[in-house]
């Protein structure tokens, strides 16, 4: 009986393989069949009727919520490119992407397009030799100088911005007017009264952020610091690269740390960005703090939770002074680069130049850019290509206006932001005090500043 | 007295060159997968590698020596250590208290098997899978945890950034996955106990606690051994887990230096810093492996 059991479990595992073995087969057909099937559809431009070898192009991307986006755009360049494969790589932040990202630099084996930041290790590839430049593309021309300039280093540009990322705060209109608000805070007086009115007439918290994203983490205390510091523009990120904006000389930064922690929802230091949306959805705060590239979800977020997207407004977080302008904090979406291989065929090279001037045309970059709702840098998108969530239009034109300050995480170092953020996350938890936070701040920047 | 060494017959001669070749595939595993890269570890941490360039250089022991003025070094130490001891005295405790009540003949057969697989489940989930779940359960705002508390008319607890009770909360996580691999290896344990023994001691009048204290407990050591050095280890080698659910916090007083490893190695690009402290860590599961295991062989020896 034993021996029949076994054999039969012996059988059944033989035929799993081969029914493997035969679906890879099929998927392996499948994919060589796409050619003749997008000849027919007669969308085959004329590059590609030249012969060329089979190419596997592999594209890294940190978004999983942009990978419908992403999807779309491999199917349709595919279609074009009958020979080239487009491999999506998506991790998240916090999925191990650093991880993966540095084991195939330690393989040598970069993938072919990347998205980079401002960070350490974009820099040390760029310091290596590995990532290319791409003012040599045409496309290059059509991001405004100012993110050009934002991703480039050492003079070579190495990517290409995807849309520009602002601090926003949302409001539930209908939580806010329980609270006896019929309109918006405009400014810092203003909204921690707010937020004072809705902690003590309503059921909902005042604020809600994440304090696992370690950008929206940082919107405070650097919105604070642009407000109170009475810099100019780009001064505090030039102090703050050599390790000498001093958190400790302005009071009024730890005081208004010290005013607005109470009025963040328990539990804030903990949730992750998605989070924002579910508490908003749920109804359990009035106010999100968070970035304009979660405005799709927060927006109808909110509409649910407050019965209509009438009830949802928003705005840059108003923490100016009465009477002074309000300060944006704004960077540029991480970008895209491409890396540098010196063993690449002629054709993998001509396959990698032909998708990354093709997918920062108008018609298909707009696909990318309007699946996370951030603003366009691309000057040739026409109005109709972008589609920006209703909410967010009314706060495009004072995001332009504004003076703005760099987002914090493209000057940090990786030390700078573990100290930073894990001395935020305690501030905003009630573990630490607003002067804990501020000294703590000041020390880290000077012992691991950019420029060290 | 002069020593004469054995000759051996054809068979087995031939015998024992069998097992030299069977065993080379397993040493040439070993010294590619662990040994190479161990001593590559070492070599890193006397240099200030920053994990992408080609280059390298020679640093001695300074990685080492600015090891104790890391941010949170000490909290990260005291937390590495109570992650591990909490945890392995829990997992044994409950897998032990567990083992014994699904070792009962009268439960019968089914329910025995049933009950063992249910919790064997969770030692097959990954430890980001658990992480992020009992993340979930743990939010303060919607978690299940505090919705169990608030219908029974208890406070909600901030699991997740409350000093020492997010130490407690990793710590029953992890002991959430670890406990059903013990109990197996608990109750292969106490099968073993031949049921003489027992029918001797219920004749010589001895009750239950009784049983339990002279004969199941001693009886149970080699299993009992080998459950706490492996929960040691594992606790000292734990990443994942408490990352995903704490990511560290409050502070550093749930960093462990795994985190910690990862992220000087692949976040700050300072692959020879990380390296000198995967080296202490090594050194410490090392130490603290050898003297658990010093101390529970002795007990082993008195039984």
């Amino acid at each position: 009986m034993k021996k029949a059991i076994a054999l039969f479990v012996a059988l059944v595992l033989m035929l799993g393989l081969v029914a493997c073995a035969a679906s890879t087969g099929n998927a392996t057909s499948a994919t060589n069949e796409k050619p003749a099937e997008s000849k027919t559809e007669g969308t085959t431009p004329k590059a590609d009727e030249e012969k060329h070898e089979d190419v596997v192009l592999e594209c890294y991307c940190v978004k999983t919520e942009n990978l419908e986006a992403w999807q779309e755009l491999e199917k349709r360049f595919e279609a074009l490119y009958p020979w080239v494969d487009i491999e999506l790589i998506t991790l998240e932040f916090s999925s191990g992407s650093s991880e993966f990202l540095t084991a195939r630099i330690a393989a040598n084996d970069l993938p072919d397009v990347l998205q980079v930041s401002q960070g350490t290790t974009t820099r040390s590839l760029i310091d290596e030799g590995k990532m290319d430049d791409l003012s040599r593309f045409e496309v290059s021309k059509n991001i405004p100088e100012v993110y050009r300039d934002l991703l480039t280093y050492k003079g070579v540009l190495f990517g290409l911005a995807q849309g520009a990322a602002f601090a926003t705060m949302y409001y539930n209109m209908d939580i806010l007017e329980q609270a006896g608000w019929t309109t918006i805070p405009t400014n810092w007086d203003e909204l921690i009264q707010c937020s004072k009115d809705v902690a003590e007439k309503t059921d909902a918290a005042p604020i809600v952020t994440s304090g696992q994203h370690t950008t929206l983490l940082y919107f405070t205390p650097e919105l604070i610091a642009a407000q109170n510091a009475g810099l100019s523009q780009n001064e505090y990120e030039e102090l703050f690269k050599d390790g000498k904006f001093d958190w400790t000389a302005y009071p009024e930064i730890e005081a208004k740390l010290a005013e607005i922690q109470p009025y963040f929802i328990t539990g804030a230091a903990s949730m992750v960005e998605d989070d924002i949306a579910t508490m908003m959805a749920d109804g359990e705060a009035a106010m999100a703090l968070a970035g304009n590239w979660t405005a799709a979800s927060v927006c109808s977020a909110i509409a649910d939770a407050a019965g209509g997207m009438d009830k949802v407004q928003a705005s840059l977080p108003p923490f100016n002074n009465a009477g002074d302008a309000v300060w944006a904090s704004v960077a540029p979406e991480d970008g895209f680069g491409i890396t540098v291989d010196p063993n690449r065929s002629a054709d993998e090279q001509l396959a990698l130049d032909t998708f990354f001037e093709w997918l920062y045309q108008p018609e298909n970059f707009c696909v990318i850019q309007n699946s996370s709702g951030s603003v366009p840098v691309l000057t040739t998108l026409s109005d109709d290509q972008i589609k920006l969530p209703e909410p967010i239009v009314p706060v495009v034109a004072p995001m332009n206006a504004a003076s703005s300050i760099l987002m914090g995480f493209n000057i940090w170092t990786a030390e700078y932001k573990s100290a930073a953020s894990t001395v935020l996350l305690d501030w905003i938890s009630g573990n630490a005090t607003a002067e804990d936070a501020v000294n703590t701040m000041w020390t880290a920047e000077q012992n691991y500043y950019l420029n060290k | 007295m002069s020593l004469r060494r054995k000759r051996l017959t054809g068979l087995e001669r031939s015998h024992t060159q069998a097992c030299r070749i069977f065993i080379i595939p397993a040493i040439v595993l070993c010294v590619f997968f662990v040994i190479v890269p161990l001593i590559d570890v070492i070599r890193y941490s006397f240099t200030d590698w920053n994990g992408i360039s080609a280059d390298m250089k020679f640093v001695g022991l300074e990685n080492y020596k600015n090891l104790p003025q890391m941010d949170g070094f000490k909290d990260m130490l005291i937390a590495t250590f109570s992650f591990a001891i909490g945890m392995t005295l829990i997992t044994i405790l409950i897998a032990f208290l567990i083992a014994l009540l699904l070792d009962k003949k009268s439960r019968g057969r089914l329910p025995r098997s049933f009950m063992r697989a249910l919790w064997f489940i969770p030692s097959l989930l990954s430890g980001t899978v658990v992480g992020i779940l009992w993340h979930i359960m743990y939010n303060y705002r919607n978690g299940v945890i505090n919705t169990i508390l608030t219908k029974a008319g208890l406070e909600k607890v901030n699991w997740l950034e409350t000093v020492g009770v997010t130490n407690i909360a990793i710590i029953v996580a992890a002991a959430w996955v670890q406990i059903g691999m013990c109990i197996v290896i608990f109750m292969a344990g106490l099968q073993s106990i031949p049921e003489d023994i027992y029918e001797a001691a219920i004749i010589d009048g001895a009750s239950e606690a009784q049983k339990l204290r002279s004969i199941t407990i001693p009886m149970m050591a080699p299993s009992i051994t080998i459950n706490m050095i492996t929960t040691t280890i594992g606790a000292f080698k734990a990443y994942e887990l408490p990352y995903f659910i704490s990511k560290g916090m409050p502070g550093y007083s749930t960093m462990l230096l795994t985190g910690r490893i990862s992220f000087y190695a692949f976040s700050a690009n300072k692959y020879g810093y990380g390296s000198a402290l995967a080296v202490v860590l090594i050194l410490i599961i090392a130490v603290f492996s050898l003297a658990e295991l010093i101390f529970l062989r002795k007990r082993e020896d008195i039984y």
